[in-house]
């Protein structure tokens, strides 16, 4: 193996999951200095690009002296494996005990986070190589007023990242490199990121958020041209009650929840609607409804959220645990209403703010300055 | 189409005859032939007589094979055309047993020792054929996935050359990136 050419040697070790790079650091110092080989690094984010992309969530551990912890999803052969990530490479000023956090988006394998108070975007994160990079206040947030949502996207056409800040009637953007944040009018006022419901969704250079009030209605922003439009929606069918946005395959879905009422808040059904199109060439809506009514006792009374769906039909779910005192405890689990199979995964804190991201060795840093 | 011979010297000076289709496989090869340079025998100085029939092996199976176009040719379909339901179906079906028996072929092809599997994969790099190279690295590839260190540097033959102070925090990444994947 010493003799291959060190090319033989790249193509190997970039066909394995980023965990098995990782971890094959150690078998010697040529492989350790892989870690932080360009060449490499580009190499194996390629490949990794056609493997099925991770999904991350956030997990608040209590008694603890880290924050949070976040939690990587891989599947692998039709397995579900679990990784906690510790929270690395952050001063303890970011980190202190029962300071929240929060995924505000994901680009590229770099999550962008938000810390304290008023949640405003504060740093950019690559959990594999726990690089950190901190962002600008904005204003706006300094003088006190808090923050209705966010968005973070990847302008493709000039490599470059950028942050959204969401106030009651017009936002702030910031291009990540620049030290300042930019006025950035909303025609719309979006739903506030009070939930995991209302959060944005970053999708093939576009993000998207529901408008307030009623949400048949999605405010869509173009991040590289900074130009905003709206989608009109389906409304939910009768007894539904519009949900969350996320990602299917690589498209935008809206998810629909029917529970039985008032007598007992029990899950029956859901609608997923999978939206199709473009801007230019209009917009289709195909629904797909589930049978939930097989999850009854699994998972307490308090309402699910669908949190992604990982493959033809499982998803993963995370449902409030009602009880009174913990706000945020959560059961998580996978269900697939078509097998009727549920697998429980555990019960924690968590803002449930789920993504998907394809991890990379990349330095963030370098990221940024092309 | 009429098949001229190539003739492919061996490093240890053994000649080998392949087809032209056949060699074309390679974008070494391909060059070579494309280029006119082509001087009666090509000399391989990197590829021994113990690897090049194997090599050969492989462009003959794969030789002039570049998927679609080949599909757009034996059907006679103008790509313009609109194709029939029906007959994609039984394209589909030739398709499918095509690749159900490229499979096996595979399979067997690739059951060698460790030796061989490395001088293949130099071959298939030094010679440009793509698909051999995949094939041969996805193996390697599979012969890492799931072990520790300790497995891959004695299925290797790797020696580790840090030093012990190292050696204590490597223990540390194998720990961090280990197997295990639960919650606590």
């Amino acid at each position: 193996m010493m003799n291959l050419a060190h090319e033989i040697i790249f193509e190997i070790l970039s066909r394995l999951p980023i965990e098995s790079v990782l971890r094959c650091r150690s078998v010697c110092k040529l492989w350790y200095n892989l870690g932080y080989d360009s060449y490499f690094i580009h190499l194996h984010q390629s490949k990794s690009m056609k493997q099925p992309p991770r999904l991350v969530f956030d997990r608040f551990k209590e008694n603890s002296d880290i924050a949070s912890n976040l939690v990587m999803v891989n599947r692998e052969e039709g397995d579900y494996k679990f990784r906690e990530i510790p929270l690395m490479g952050f001063n303890s000023d970011e980190l202190q005990v029962g300071r929240r956090f929060e995924i505000v988006g994901s680009c590229n394998g770099f999550l962008c986070l938000t810390f304290g108070i008023n949640f405003s975007p504060s740093c950019l994160y690559n959990p594999i190589t726990r690089e950190v990079m901190m962002l600008p206040q904005t204003d706006v947030a300094l003088r006190g007023i808090p923050l209705l949502n966010y968005g973070f996207g990847f302008d493709s056409f000039h490599n470059k990242y950028k942050v959204v800040g969401v106030f009651k009637t017009f936002g702030e953007i910031l291009t990540v490199g620049e030290s300042r944040w930019r006025k950035l009018e909303f025609p719309r006022t979006v739903i506030e990121n009070d939930d995991p419901r209302s959060r944005s969704l970053f999708l093939d250079g576009i993000i998207f958020w529901f408008i307030e009030g009623y949400e048949y209605e999605i405010l869509a922003l173009d991040i590289e041209s900074e130009k905003f439009w709206t989608i009109n929606c389906p409304p939910p069918k009768e007894n539904n009650y519009r949900g969350n946005l996320i990602e299917i395959d690589g498209s935008l879905a809206i998810i629909d929840y029917e529970y039985v009422r008032p007598s007992e808040s029990k899950f029956r059904s859901m609608d997923v609607w999978l939206v199709k199109g473009s801007k230019t060439i209009g917009f289709s809506f195909s629904v797909t409804t589930y049978d939930m009514s097989g999850l009854h006792y699994a998972t307490a009374r308090g309402e699910v959220l669908v949190m992604a769906k990982l493959d033809r039909d499982t998803f993963l779910l995370a449902c409030e645990l009602d009880e009174g005192i913990h706000i945020n405890r959560c059961s998580i689990f996978l269900y697939s209403p078509v097998k009727q199979y549920l697998s429980v995964l555990g019960i924690w804190e968590s803002d449930l703010q789920t993504h998907w991201m394809v991890p990379t060795l990349k330095s963030l840093m370098a990221a940024i300055d092309t | 189409m009429s098949s001229t011979k190539i003739f492919l010297k061996s490093s240890d000076d053994k000649t080998f005859e392949i087809d032209e289709t056949a060699a074309r496989a390679s974008e070494t090869l391909k060059n070579i032939i494309d280029g006119g340079c082509l001087d009666g025998v090509i000399p391989l100085p990197n590829v021994s007589s113990n690897i090049l029939p194997k090599v050969i092996e492989y462009c003959k199976k794969h030789g002039g094979d570049n998927g679609s176009s080949k599909k757009i040719a034996n059907g006679g379909v103008d790509k313009d055309k609109e194709i029939l339901p029906d007959y994609d179906e039984e394209e589909d079906k030739r398709e499918k047993v095509r690749v159900d028996e490229l499979k096996k072929w595979e399979e067997e092809y690739m059951d060698f020792d460790q030796q061989v599997l490395y001088d293949l994969m130099l071959a298939a790099n030094y010679l440009h054929i793509k698909g051999l190279l995949d094939l041969t690295v996805e193996k390697a590839a599979s012969m890492i996935r799931g072990r520790t260190p300790d497995q891959i540097r004695e299925n290797f033959n790797i020696n580790s050359d840090f030093t012990p102070e190292e050696e204590e925090e490597m223990i540390l990444i194998e720990d961090e990136w280990d197997d295990e994947w639960a919650f606590d």
